[in-house]
């Protein structure tokens, strides 16, 4: 017995359909009806649909309109990284609460910071052939890293104090965008500069720290080259945005029934509560249950608005999200779940490991690649995020802090890790219940025990966190009898 | 590039698909990595894959994912791994 996919009509494969959203009307309408679905998904919906448009329409200077969209996004919420509230920490652990202005030192960080991005794509070029130029990407962590116990150290004062946090946190919410682009730069045949600073702030994916879409070498190759490929892409991008308003439904629909009908408190709310009280409230593991889904749901949802976007503009973009239940294995899970996030890590870390370590072993080079990818790489990306942390504690006491992110990252190593060395050939003699349903009821169960500990806030203790998971699961009693 | 070096590419790349439940036809040309009927995880495989059966050393040449979309790319690759 196999159950049966339910798809969305194949639209852009319908001549009729593809003609149509290429006459003034069809594109009209495309817009019009595409604004009108991603108003109910995300915010600045309105402007997202109309960089879309303008990127779509500029053909070949499409990623100069990209830049502008870009540009247009930051000056529209230049405080998108949370910068209200670190500047005016900044601010004030410098002195200067009462004395300048969080507008004066915004706008002097973007004046220092993309001097510097254009001055490391430069150089990155130019001495690509180097050493160094071979591990730029090392030599950027290297480089944040300093600039981040520099500015804790707290060496410097007043306002040069201030523009080094501020400078610093900026170049850190740009670091994964700046990675992609200086790896671009180190290619045959690099993207223009305008290509890498628009992809620095996707006008289709705003706000985020991972870069959708990866970097401009992978815009460029994916975008339509002629009027009805840039049709039978926006019309994908059509199809998968009335997938995430349908998902969106779904998870509405959730929502109600079990947080609002049932009662069951959301896992944040039902862990702070355990926190602050010390018991965990009623219906807690139901909490713990429904987390999972949730937040798959919320990830596709949000991926696919995005990506839909980008497709609206013309760039053929992967999906982000794409069946992670139906992965029959731990590292297909991780890489159907959070497309974009595996592959920087991939990108960033599994391959220049991969190419460079064990290659006289096979088992431990994979191994090796991957514990730098899921595991240091996942770590150090989260440790980037901690931001009002770094400022307020320091980088070591952020990095101590987050033994709970640590656990989570040693356990979805092991997980994958295992889960590429025994492989997962398909036994076409197994029947769907054992290929299919069993596998991937087994993934569902890893990942959504481990989401618990990455959905929660990372800087409170793993102690807390078994603590409330024992008592969510009935063992507290026991474990208190051990001793 | 000798005819039966494309031909064992073409062979592997044929096996990882099927490994995947995978079995439509492609041409050497056809992009596989953009078109997602092949991951980043096949990429390593192909990259142990080249460096094993054709002595391809990403040290000396450049190591992009990009190059790994078809068995056309694939083939070309090995080529210039041989100067």
């Amino acid at each position: 017995m196999k159950p049966r996919t339910w798809r969305l009509p194949p639209i852009e494969t319908y001549p009729r359909a593809v003609a149509v959203v290429q006459t003034v009307w069809g594109k009209l309408l495309l817009l019009a009806v595409f604004a009108l679905v991603l108003k109910t998904l995300v915010n600045l919906s309105l402007q997202m649909t109309v960089s879309a448009a303008l990127v779509a329409m500029a053909g070949r200077h499409r990623m100069k309109v990209a830049l502008a969209a870009a540009v247009a996004l930051l000056l529209r919420e230049p405080y998108w990284y949370g910068y209200g509230e670190l500047d005016e920490a900044i601010l004030i652990q410098a002195g200067l609460g009462d004395r300048v202005s969080n507008e004066i030192l915004r706008g002097s960080t973007w004046l220092l910071c993309a001097p510097v991005a254009f001055l490391a794509l430069i150089l990155a070029r130019r001495f690509r052939s180097h050493a160094i130029g071979k591990r730029v990407v090392l030599l950027q962590h290297a480089v944040c890293l300093g600039l981040i116990g520099f500015a804790s150290s707290h060496i410097l004062t007043g306002m040069p104090q201030a523009l080094l946090w501020s400078v610093t946190l900026t170049l850190t919410a740009y670091f994964w965008y700046l990675a992609y682009a200086l790896v671009g730069q180190s290619r045959k045949n690099p993207p223009s500069l305008v290509a890498h600073f628009a992809t620095f702030h996707p006008f289709f994916a705003p706000h985020t720290m991972v870069p959708f879409g990866k970097g401009a070498l992978d815009w460029l190759n994916v975008e339509a080259k002629d009027t009805d490929a840039l049709a039978r892409t926006q019309l994908k991008g059509l199809k998968l945005l009335v997938w995430a308003f349908l998902l969106r439904t779904l998870q509405w629909g959730l929502q109600r029934v079990i947080y609002v009908g049932l009662g069951v408190p959301p896992l944040n709310g039902a862990f702070r509560e355990f926190l602050d009280s010390g018991q965990a409230p009623a219906l807690s593991f139901a909490s713990l249950v429904f987390n999972f889904p949730d937040q798959l749901l919320s990830m596709a949802v949000m991926g696919h608005a995005f990506i839909a976007t980008a497709r609206l503009a013309g760039f053929g973009m992967l999906r982000n999200t794409y069946r992670p239940l139906s992965s029959r294995s731990i590292a297909e899970f991780w890489n159907r779940y959070f497309f974009y996030f595996k592959e920087l890590m991939v990108h960033i870390y599994f391959y220049p490991t991969y190419l460079r370590w064990f290659k006289s072993y096979p088992r431990l080079r994979m191994a090796f690649a991957t514990f730098m990818a899921a595991g240091v790489g996942n770590f150090f990306f989260h440790f980037l995020q901690e931001e009002k942390t770094l400022v307020a504690r320091g980088p070591w006491e952020t990095a101590l802090g987050m033994e709970t992110y640590v656990f989570y990252c040693v356990v979805l190593v092991a997980g994958i890790v295992i889960s590429q060395l025994r492989g997962h050939r398909i036994d076409p003699s197994a029947g769907w219940w054992r290929r299919q349903f069993f596998p991937s009821l087994w993934v569902a169960i890893f990942y959504g025990f481990l989401s618990f500990f990455d959905s929660t806030r990372v800087l409170v203790d793993l102690d807390q966190h078994f603590g409330f998971l024992s008592q969510v699961v009935g063992i507290e009693p026991w474990i208190r009898a051990i001793g | 590039m000798d005819t039966s070096d494309r031909l064992k590419i073409r062979a592997y790349v044929v096996e990882m698909l099927a490994d995947r439940g995978d079995l439509q036809a492609f041409d050497d040309e056809d992009s596989l990595i953009e078109s997602a009927r092949l991951d980043s995880l096949a990429v390593v495989k192909l990259v142990t894959f080249l460096e094993s059966t054709f002595d391809v050393d990403f040290g000396e040449i450049e190591f992009d994912p990009q190059r790994f979309d078809s068995v056309e790319l694939l083939a070309a690759m090995v080529e210039e791994s041989r100067g």
